[in-house]
């Protein structure tokens, strides 16, 4: 799933979704409440969240941490893509159990690299993700 | 009574004691005398002898009454005699009797002391006892005493001493005419003065070696004497002195108070009266001197000559003088307390800093200058004093100070012992820290503005190139898209990204012309013009006309806006992005209605405020709707700048902006102070 405000960058990343994970299909919701009700409502959880922290209203850390509160969508993994490198979000985000941080590339191809890495990454994990996440957490050279 | 008989004999060689005579010599002798005489012989009948015989028996009787009045008379003279001699012995005045050939005919005990000889002074001649240096002077000292007989005559000589050495001695010799068959006699008082000189030169010792300047003038106050270390002080010989009128050495100022002293001095036997005063010098110079003032009175009570001790204390008076002044303008407050914590000084800095006079201060507990609090926290500084002998409040301390009004400020103190002319003394040198305090206040509050700006900045610098970045990855991303495309050769695909890169550049393009005119906000804000708010919301009220009158919306503008000192662009700016917003997000109410007032809040002072029934914010977005480029409804026109300038405007202009709401659908009230 990806919860993204801006509809140019959501396509570009859906763009790039459908090249490198096949099969799967992509939901795309614009804001912080239709991402919770989603999630809620589903009959199929989302096996990853894609989440922009930008958007209007709830915005997306506050998505990230009503998800970790829930015990039952905790286990959904989450990576936050934005183009914000604002340190206070950085530790924010990891704070409320992000499982991911990732600055949106100005590059194509990188975006391109990037999200194809991260998707195979969780994508191919059969288990559900840890609930605890500090050992994926990097060095935190963001600080 | 005499000593020995020899002594006895020495001192009544011609007595004549008709008491030794016995009846029977004395008969003898009567017999004799009326024998030689030619007497006729007497004849008489018997009534003739009888009466006779009586005469006889009461002459008789007569002559053993007169013979025991006699020796009455004689026991008297002998005891008068006695007391005479013992006097005469005793006296502690040397005493002889001489001959005119200087023959000594008596001496008593004191004079045979002085002359070394406890026998054989009598016979001999008082002329081989005096200095041959004086042989001269003492025979013509005899020789006037001789010619003129009951005047005192007083010479002062030499004599010799039994060792041969001079000694000085002081003679006073009457001459008695002869009587009771010896010629005449001198009686001589001799006086010993080789005390009196030994005094006199250890006096006139001191008198020139001390270092002390010592002058003495007589009772009409002329210069007598002076010795070397006055002449010196006052750079005159000892000669020239002794001609000037003491007064006349006084420094003009002083010339009363030393006269007052001079005459008080003389008042009073056996005390002195010091004072400080200035004396002139030869060159004209005043030399500051302490002046001990004593008199020598006479037997009779007169004053024969006055003494001064005088003491330079110039250089004492200058370093003093010196200190003073050092004191007097200081910037801090010095005071000083003796062992009882009673202020005794309390200089100009103090009387400034605590609002007392000297005057009144002076005499009182330095725990008047302390509140309640303070004055315990010394009180027990004292006491720890006492117990380890560290002065309180030495090393400095920031304590609180009262002033005369009651009210307290921040002073740092130091307080140092010293010992005053052997009285323990402190000084406390007080530092008023108010200034200092509001200078940290202020220092304080503007690192923390710093702080806060900086922040600030680095926000704007993260948000910023967040929201430059975001239309940047739009760009590329579909550029990347585009080759994709064009290499598919799908047209219409191209043709769409296209059209997503242009939309996103002129996204970009009007970001960066809001940026701009925010930056120039801070730099253009002009607030010299005094300004009419309700001209202004009127002005940009006739801007917005179409959008009102499409949107159906009232704006109703308050009378008593005010005028404020301002920009009067930059606050039409802030009254265009308010009613903007205001138009936007009431544009789905059936009566839309927009309010323009002024109300006044007791902290913040005017409040100028605009007002709407429309959506509202909710609580957690009072902040957020301030933040640049941040939009609560995406899908609303616009960059997310407006309300970033409105408080970047109020807050150029010296005053805050902030939105009040109940939430959603509550409407909106977005408020600002101006200064």
């Amino acid at each position: 799933m990806l919860v993204e405000d801006d509809s140019s960058h959501a396509e570009i990343i859906q763009h790039c979704l459908r090249e490198r994970c096949g099969g799967e299909s992509v939901v795309w919701v614009n804001t912080g409440e239709a991402a919770l009700a989603y999630v809620r409502d589903a009959r199929v959880r989302p096996r990853l969240v894609l989440l922009d922290v930008g958007l209007p209203r709830l915005d997306g850390l506050e998505v990230l941490a009503r998800l970790k509160a829930n015990s039952e969508h905790r286990p959904i993994p989450v990576v936050v893509l934005t183009s914000s490198m604002l340190p206070s979000d950085v530790s924010r985000a990891y704070e409320l159990g992000t499982n991911g941080y990732v600055v949106k590339p100005t590059s194509f191809a990188e975006f391109q690299g990037t999200l194809g890495d991260l998707v195979s990454f969780w994508l191919r994990r059969n288990t559900p993700a840890p609930t605890h996440f500090d050992a994926l957490r990097p060095a935190r050279s963001t600080g | 009574m005499p000593s020995s008989d020899s002594t006895h004999c020495d001192i009544y060689p011609d007595m004549t004691r008709s008491s030794h005579l016995s009846t029977n010599a004395l008969r003898r002798r009567a017999e004799q005398l009326l024998n030689d005489s030619s007497r006729p012989q007497r004849t008489g009948t018997e009534q003739d002898v009888r009466r006779v015989l009586h005469e006889l028996d009461v002459h008789d009787v007569e002559l053993a009454l007169q013979n025991e009045e006699l020796q009455r008379s004689r026991n008297a003279l002998e005891e008068a005699h006695d007391r005479y001699q013992s006097l005469f012995e005793l006296a502690p005045v040397p005493y002889l009797t001489l001959e005119a050939d200087s023959t000594v005919v008596e001496a008593n005990a004191a004079a045979r002391e002085l002359m070394a000889r406890t026998a054989g002074l009598v016979g001999a001649t008082l002329a081989t006892f005096v200095d041959e240096s004086s042989v001269d002077a003492f025979w013509r000292h005899i020789a006037k005493a001789c010619d003129q007989w009951g005047a005192r005559h007083v010479r002062e000589l030499s004599f010799l001493s039994a060792h041969g050495h001079g000694f000085p001695v002081r003679l006073a010799t009457v001459c008695t005419p002869p009587s009771g068959g010896h010629p005449q006699r001198l009686r001589m008082a001799i006086t010993d003065l080789t005390a009196l000189r030994e005094t006199q030169a250890l006096y006139w010792s001191v008198f020139d070696s001390t270092g002390a300047c010592i002058l003495e003038f007589s009772p009409d106050f002329r210069v007598l004497r002076a010795n070397a270390a006055a002449c010196r002080l006052l750079c005159r010989a000892e000669r020239e002195l002794r001609q000037m009128a003491f007064i006349e050495l006084a420094h003009p100022d002083d010339v009363a108070a030393f006269h007052g002293a001079l005459l008080s001095a003389r008042g009073r036997a056996a005390e002195h009266t010091s004072l400080e005063l200035r004396l002139v010098t030869s060159a004209g110079d005043a030399a500051w001197v302490h002046a001990s003032v004593s008199w020598l009175f006479d037997a009779r009570g007169e004053p024969m000559r006055g003494v001064v001790v005088l003491q330079d204390v110039t250089e004492a008076k200058r370093a003093q003088a010196e200190l003073q002044a050092i004191v007097d303008t200081a910037a801090d407050a010095v005071i000083t307390v003796d062992g009882r914590r009673i202020i005794t000084s309390f200089n100009p800095a103090a009387v400034e800093m605590f609002g007392y006079a000297a005057a009144e201060v002076i005499g009182r507990d330095v725990c008047s200058l302390m509140p309640a609090e303070t004055a315990q926290a010394f009180d027990a500084a004292v006491e720890e004093f006492r117990r380890s002998g560290a002065p309180p409040l030495s090393g400095g301390h920031e304590v609180v100070a009262e002033r005369r009004d009651g009210s307290v400020f921040p002073v740092h103190v130091s307080v140092a012992d010293l010992q005053v002319a052997g009285t323990r003394k402190f000084t406390g040198i007080v530092r008023d820290l108010t200034e200092r305090r509001r200078a940290d206040e202020v220092r304080e509050a503007l690192l923390r503005d710093l702080a806060n700006k900086n922040a600030e900045l680095t926000r704007f610098v993260y948000t910023v190139s967040h929201d430059l970045k975001s239309p940047l990855i739009t760009m590329k991303g579909f550029a990347g898209m585009l080759r994709q495309d064009l290499r598919d050769e799908n047209v219409e695909r191209a043709l769409h990204d296209v059209g997503r890169i242009e939309a996103s550049a002129d996204h970009m393009s009007s970001l960066l012309d809001s940026l701009l005119a925010l930056s120039r906000v801070g730099r253009t804000v002009e607030l010299a013009e005094n300004v009419s708010l309700r001209e202004i919301v009127e002005n940009v009220c006739e801007q917005l006309h179409a959008w009102k009158t499409e949107t159906g919306a009232e704006i109703i503008i308050a009378d008593d806006l005010p005028s404020v000192r301002g920009d009067r662009v930059r606050l039409g700016e802030v009254f265009q992005n308010l009613l903007e917003n205001a138009l936007k997000f009431t544009r789905m109410r059936e009566a839309p209605l927009i309010e323009v007032g002024v109300r006044r809040d007791g902290a913040r002072g005017t409040v100028v405020f605009v007002r709407d029934n429309g959506i509202g914010v909710e609580p957690r977005h009072f902040e957020r709707v301030f933040s640049l480029f941040s939009q609560l409804d995406p899908d609303e026109p616009g960059t997310g700048v407006g309300l970033a300038l409105v408080q970047r405007i109020i807050e150029t202009h010296g005053g805050e902006v902030w939105v009040e709401s109940s939430g959603a659908d509550g409407g909106a009230c977005f408020c600002f102070t101006v200064a």
